[in-house]
């Protein structure tokens, strides 16, 4: 084979090679990056679970009168991030039956990507409450 | 012809590379996700026993009543598995609703007995978002 045309291939093989390895790279990373970015969402709503945890401790009287609010700057976050929290209080009973206490919900539905925090708390009556903070 | 076999090393080479990056990124990613399932499966379990529900539910089979209790507990945007072993790890049943396979955590709680009798049981509550 001539040797410029041999090059060329060579050259072209390896160029192609290259680009197919860096579109699947990029793909990966550029999906690693999102999921990163749903992780720092889930770290705020961590933060904004533990503020309300903290605030409320186990005292069921104290649950009771809570009031949830989505203002970012109550939870020392920056303006611009959107929070829904949903609290729901229940018991099981000996039988397996649950009832529900009270439940509200702030905020609107969340897009796809988004951060999480899920978290049981029992309260001194007995009850247990399901605190769900979502951010985005 | 060298330059052919030098072209295929070159892209060998490439190819390890990013096998590599891509799989030590995957790897440490994959280990930061989901904190709060553990939590919040420990404490499901606990709370289930402390009513007195858990032993019922795994002594009696309810399966049923396992899924229609776990399905109201936990959120909807979190899958489950429960699975009931003996002491020897043998798996006795489980039950699941939504759960994925992938990014997974769980907890596990031991049951001593059941009325009186010793027969012990091992729960392990695994949840994925």
């Amino acid at each position: 084979m001539d040797q410029t045309v041999e090059a060329v291939i060579a050259t072209m093989i390896f160029l192609a090679f290259l680009a197919a390895t860096n579109y699947i790279s990029l793909g990966i990373f550029s999906s690693l990056a999102a999921r990163e970015t749903d992780a720092t969402y889930g770290d705020m709503a961590s933060v904004i679970s533990s503020f309300v945890v903290l605030q409320n401790n186990a005292s069921a009287s104290l649950w009771n009168e809570w009031v949830p609010t989505t203002d970012p700057g109550v939870y020392g976050l920056p303006s611009g991030i959107h929070i829904e929290v949903n609290a729901t209080s229940f018991v099981i009973q000996e039988g397996g039956e649950i009832v529900t206490l009270w439940s509200r919900t702030t905020g609107i539905s969340p897009p796809p990507q988004k951060g999480e925090y899920d978290r049981l708390v029992r309260l001194d009556d007995g009850s247990v409450v399901l605190l769900i903070v979502v951010v985005w | 012809m060298a330059r052919i076999y030098d072209v295929i090393i070159a892209c060998t080479i490439l190819l390890i590379g990013s096998a590599m990056a891509v799989g030590y990124a995957l790897s440490a990613h994959q280990s930061e996700q989901h904190r709060d399932l553990v939590d919040l499966a420990s404490k499901c379990l606990i709370y289930m026993d402390q009513q007195g529900v858990l032993a019922n539910l795994v002594y009696r089979r309810e399966s049923l009543m396992v899924q229609k209790v776990l399905s109201e507990v936990l959120p909807e945007t979190v899958g489950y598995s429960f699975s009931v072993y003996s002491s020897g790890w043998k798996l006795l049943w489980m039950v699941d609703g939504h759960f994925k396979l992938g990014s997974t955590s769980s907890a596990s709680y031991y049951l001593s007995g059941y009325n009186g009798t010793s027969d012990p049981r091992i729960v392990v509550l695994a949840l994925s978002r």
